[in-house]
């Protein structure tokens, strides 16, 4: 249903009009959790949450845990390079985040019960394993329910849509059994910086072109309007009518238009889809977004096209991490903690990076590494992560942890519980309510 | 990001990322990889007289790149995408028009970095096997398979122009070093023995050099040296990426990748 409503706009132009089209979709989201909302310690809580999600699955042993010591056949042809932590190695194809190694916490020791992309995925997204009582809420999903209606949609996925193979999407991305509502709201980003909302290409004769000319959007938004009764326009669903009202705020705007970043900045996460995608990221944050989830983009994947298999390297493993994947997560990441670092940003935000699982430290019979759920790495910073630190220890090989694995629910946990979430809240929530928050971190 | 050294002359001007430059018609044109959209790499060619750039495949509807061409241009050869984790060899007879295919079979193998024999006889391609990442050789009809490298990971093979030695990369002593070796395989020799990434060997129009491309100081240079190893080179200096290197038929200058503030444009330089 569309909520018709009014409110005095100001435009670019300077002049005020009464307009428009209220996506009365969120109103319920203000509605839905306040007790869980004001029980979050605000104290505590950070501002934000910004997952980079490696999506595909990257191999630990050739970034965040090399085993230089290990047999050829497990340690690969890679070198490793000291980081600014004593004692402490990564990947030659990671330099610059080595340098970085002081500001954020590694875990060694993460450990996924599901071995297949779609079910780890879910599982490393949700805490739980997809059952026959439903699909649980995405961690960013959890909340955006308990923090509500904002300007801005509490739940945001840069990306080139949902995180999928070719069998069908990841069915952790979103709401789960909560339903489409809680789904993140899609934005794209190209190499280029140009933002793109997919909702909106459901909306016949609305272009993202509109957006430069807002006395055009507003004359288009008066007439669909008027055609609201339509029997077409009462087909939106939720994410149309979000993208008409992201698409009326000028915060919304401004946080989308990456033009707005100096050339340096935006050179410095580079001009790659997922480095700009970092860029957008960091100013959703900013603008105050509640939780931000950056997926890998296909944009590394010709081999394979029609899906976004990200660091799913069965094959040329060796040649994709050092042309592209290594090169473009050590440029994009290490400008994200940078920039999040010099704006203060890393005092209200929790930025965490991972995937859904390893790949096989043993090397496979096509000069590659296959898919390791035993045992792969997750970066943590800010929201009072101590940086510097790893914890937790891969065993010589990589294969599974030396010491306590950490586990999904234990990483949804923690990502709540910064968020604001304690224990009684989530367990309010029905989410992750047995799950322990991995305090080493703090 | 600062350059410690004046940049080379801009060939292009759009940013997007680029591979593996290779000049043709006597160094008149290049043609080279670019991601052309985030889902297709394509192969594009850039006139140096009036710096236009088109593709070199109008009709391309898949992700197509690692173009490597014979001395005369009739033949070359380059990877296309035929589904998912579904790589194809392409060898285009560009007299007869007509296109053969080395097919390693369905899925999960990737033949990669193509590069002719200067006669056209042969093209070589890195291909993982049994042990490893092997280099094997096939006709211009993408038959009679011959291997030549096993044994680690190998790549990037190139020929001489003389087309009597092939340097290519390799791990068979650790990290990735250049190699080079008999057009048959034999008589291997190592060329670069030092920590990190020695990667992607173009041999100059003479035959008596080799660039490179090296993480050795820290991130992606390039690098140039003697074809027997001596007289090791660095070439550029950013703190920035610098990598595919492809020489200029003159013998005197380079070009290659180079990021700069973020974005990918192909450089020219001179090689003293």
């Amino acid at each position: 249903m569309l909520d018709i409503g009014s409110f005095r706009a100001r435009v670019c132009q300077g002049m005020t009009r009464r307009a428009f089209l209220r996506a009365g979709a969120l109103a319920p989201l203000a509605g839905l959790m306040p007790s869980l909302a004001r029980a979050a310690d605000e104290r505590k809580r950070v501002k934000s949450v910004m997952l980079v999600w490696l999506w595909g699955a990257p191999s630990h042993l050739d970034t965040f845990d090399p085993k230089p010591n290990a047999p050829v056949e497990f340690r690969g042809p890679l070198s490793s390079i000291a980081t600014r932590t004593p004692g402490v190695r990564f990947s030659e194809l990671l330099p610059r985040i080595a340098a970085r190694s002081d500001k954020f916490a590694l875990i060694r020791t993460n450990k996924n019960s599901q071995s297949g992309h779609l079910e780890a995925g879910t599982v490393a997204l949700t805490g739980n394993a997809d059952a026959a009582v439903g699909v649980t809420p995405n961690f960013g999903s959890v909340v955006a329910k308990a923090r509500g209606a904002q300007d801005l949609p509490p739940f945001i996925a840069v990306g080139r849509g949902t995180p999928r193979d070719v069998v069908g999407i990841m069915k952790g991305y979103g709401g789960g059994s909560w339903g489409k509502l809680f789904d993140p709201f899609q934005v794209g980003c190209s190499d280029d910086g140009a933002v793109e909302l997919p909702s909106l290409q459901l909306l016949e004769g609305l272009t993202p072109a509109h957006l430069d000319d807002r006395r055009k959007l507003l004359r288009e938004l008066d007439g669909l309007q008027r055609k609201a009764d339509q029997p077409e326009h009462r087909k939106w669903d939720d994410m149309n009518r979000r993208a008409y009202d992201l698409l009326t705020s000028p915060e919304a705007r401004k946080a989308l238009d990456l033009t707005r970043e100096d050339e340096k900045t935006r050179g410095a996460y580079g001009h790659t889809s997922f480095g700009q995608s970092c860029l957008l990221g960091r100013r959703l944050v900013e603008a105050g977004v509640p939780y931000v989830q950056v997926n890998w983009s296909q944009y590394v994947e010709p081999m394979t096209p029609g899906a976004d298999f990200g660091w799913d390297t069965h094959v040329a493993n060796f040649d994709l991490l050092p042309d592209r994947h290594g090169p473009i997560l050590d440029r994009a990441f290490s400008a994200l903690l940078d920039d999040l670092h010099r704006r203060g940003l890393l005092e209200t935000t929790l930025l965490v990076c991972m995937g859904e699982f390893g790949r096989s430290p043993r090397i496979n019979a096509q000069a590659s590494r296959d898919h390791w759920p035993n045992c792969y790495f997750s970066i943590w910073a800010g929201g009072g992560v101590q940086p510097g630190r790893v914890i937790g220890e891969s065993d010589r090989l990589g294969q599974e942890p030396a010491t306590d694995p950490v586990t999904p629910g234990m990483v949804g946990a923690t990502i709540l519980e910064a968020a604001g979430l304690d224990a009684q809240a989530r367990a309010e929530m029905r989410v992750l309510q047995q799950e322990r928050v991995i305090h080493e971190l703090f | 990001m600062n350059s410690s050294k004046a940049d080379g002359q801009r060939l292009t001007k759009d940013g997007r990322m680029k591979m593996d430059p290779v000049f043709i018609r006597d160094g008149a044109e290049i043609i080279f990889s670019a991601q052309e959209t985030p889902t297709q790499l394509s192969l594009m060619r850039l006139k140096l007289a009036d710096g236009s750039t088109e593709r070199f495949h109008p009709q391309a509807t898949t992700s197509e790149f690692e173009p490597s061409f014979t001395l005369d241009g009739r033949w070359y050869a380059f990877v296309q995408s035929r589904g998912n984790l579904n790589l194809k060899v392409v060898i285009r007879d560009t007299r007869q028009n007509k296109d053969a295919v080395y097919d390693s079979g369905a899925g999960f193998v990737t033949p990669r970095r193509p590069s002719f024999a200067p006669d056209g006889s042969r093209v070589l391609i890195a291909l993982p096997g049994g042990t490893g990442q092997e280099i094997i050789a096939v006709d211009t009809q993408g038959k009679n398979l011959k291997v030549i490298a096993t044994g680690a990971l190998n790549s990037g093979p190139a020929f001489s122009p003389d087309g009597k030695r092939i340097a290519f990369a390799s791990s068979r002593d650790g990290g990735f070093d250049i190699y080079s070796m008999n057009a048959d395989g034999g008589d291997v020799r190592r060329l670069t023995k030092t920590p990190g990434l020695d990667l992607r060997p173009s041999w100059s129009p003479d035959g008596e050099r080799l660039a490179f491309t090296s993480n050795r100081d820290g991130n992606y240079e390039i690098y140039v040296m003697n074809a027997d190893g001596g007289d090791q080179r660095r070439l550029t200096r950013n703190d920035e990426r610098d990598d595919y290197a492809t020489w200029h038929p003159d013998g005197k200058r380079l070009v290659f990748m180079a990021e700069r503030n973020g974005k990918f444009d192909l450089e020219m330089i001179a090689v003293g």
